[in-house]
């Protein structure tokens, strides 16, 4: 595994792909339906996380023309993220973020160890044994951390508000609204 | 969406569906549910049935993936596709990434789309299953991406404004209509698109713009309070009227 052609700045793309149990297609579906969205989604514990996704792939698409009809022998679980930093770290926040949430969905998958605390390198280890190398990967705001992102959003909604609120003031009741609200 | 769903490859489907036949195989039914939802998001739905028209016939369950809307999180939305690469077309690939790797001003202009948090191409010679691998006959690309706005916007843009590099790298998959026009190029990538069934976003309400400008506010602020630290109140008064002047289209 190149971890560089994973990498554009500090960002790192993983891909993942685990085999899914015989059968098990449509009860892991339900099962990742029914976890809650935005801060609820249990990815919102495992920190550093910008962007992640879990898709369940059931077959490969046949195309027609001159595409050989084939099949995946099992269907797959794709799994990924786009995180901050090094994949190790990122793999034990993942583990220990998700907590059960992770045995509920990649217990559907072939040989996935467990995430308790004594699984620890097995679940890192089964998750780059089953990882995808990235050909080309692009990151937006390659050195912004998911903190630095959130952190400037709030600083510029602050900015508009001041900036409506001050267009009233005198100079000298400007400089003081200033401090008061910029104040380090 | 009745485009999207017309057979591009009538011939080539018939065929294999008439192979299959042969061979004993049925076609499963696959029961669609929750269509409330999936109505709201037409394409969606386009995908759906798409994914369902153009696999051959399962030789298992019928799969509940794409019953269930998750590709949309507040502003962004995911894409994920994935398409059967030609004979010769994994070494065409390795030049167009090598070339993406290394030559920065391919990659410069994905940041002229602005409007992609994150994106990725993966070439899957083996699917992976713990041992070597499963293979099939031929290679696949995967394609991810993270973008806020719609996906007929997203798909307009990438066949207008990257045209080239979309041609280079999705031209080695079989079945590929080229991005212009578009229309054709919208109905390949629904087809061969997989829905999310889980999607995550840290910051949902914000589009790849905004987190741009808040930056640029946010260093711009620090200036302004480390420069202006002394002044008198006028002064002052002249630095921010200057620092709205300079961020008025970041704000």
């Amino acid at each position: 595994m190149n971890d560089r052609r994973n990498t554009c700045g500090q960002a790192y793309g993983l891909t993942v792909m685990t085999p899914i149990l015989e059968g098990h297609e449509s009860a892991l579906a339900h099962y990742l339906s029914t976890l809650g969205t935005g801060s609820a989604s249990p990815l919102a514990s495992v920190s550093g996380t910008h962007f992640a996704r879990w898709v369940v792939i059931g077959d490969v698409v046949y195309e027609g023309g001159r595409q050989r009809p084939e099949h995946l022998r099992v269907g797959r679980l794709l799994f990924t993220s786009n995180f901050d930093g090094l994949p190790e770290p990122y793999l034990e926040e993942l583990r220990t973020g998700l907590g059960e949430v992770a045995d509920q969905v990649w217990t559907h998958c072939a040989g996935y160890p467990g995430c308790a605390d004594a699984d620890a390198d097995a679940f890192a280890a089964y998750m780059r044994s089953h990882q995808i190398e990235s050909s080309l990967f692009f990151a937006a705001y390659d050195e912004r951390t998911v903190g630095d992102v959130q952190r400037s959003l709030v600083t510029r909604r602050r900015m508009i508000e001041f900036a409506v609120r001050a267009q009233e003031l005198t100079p000298g009741e400007l400089q003081a609204a200033f401090r008061e609200t910029f104040a380090r | 969406m009745s485009q999207a769903l017309r057979d591009p490859h009538p011939k080539g489907r018939a065929k294999a569906l008439e192979r299959s036949h042969r061979a004993g195989k049925q076609r499963i039914p696959i029961r669609v549910s929750r269509t409330d939802q999936l109505a709201r998001h037409p394409h969606h739905l386009a995908i759906h049935l798409n994914n369902v028209r153009h696999r051959l016939p399962l030789r298992r369950a019928p799969i509940a993936y794409g019953l269930t809307v998750a590709n949309i999180e507040g502003k962004a939305t995911a894409i994920t596709v994935i398409t059967p690469v030609k004979r010769g077309g994994p070494l065409l690939l390795w030049l167009v990434f090598w070339a993406g790797r290394n030559m920065e001003w391919t990659l410069k202009k994905l940041q002229t789309l602005s409007f992609i948090h994150f994106a990725r191409w993966a070439v899957i010679k083996r699917f992976p299953d713990g041992r070597e691998g499963e293979r099939l006959n031929h290679t696949y690309l995967l394609f991810e991406s993270n973008f806020n706005g719609a996906w007929e916007q997203y798909i307009d843009a990438f066949s207008e404004v990257v045209a080239l590099r979309m041609k280079a790298i999705w031209g080695t998959s079989l079945g590929f209509p080229g991005p212009l026009p578009v229309e054709p190029f919208k109905g390949y990538i629904r087809r061969n698109e997989f829905v999310a069934n889980h999607y995550y976003s840290a910051y949902p309400g914000a589009t790849t713009t905004e987190i741009v400008s808040a930056a640029r506010v946010e260093a711009a602020l620090e200036e302004l309070a480390r420069t202006s630290a002394g002044l008198d109140p006028d002064s002052f008064g002249e630095a921010y009227a200057s620092f709205l002047t300079k961020l008025q289209r970041d704000l």
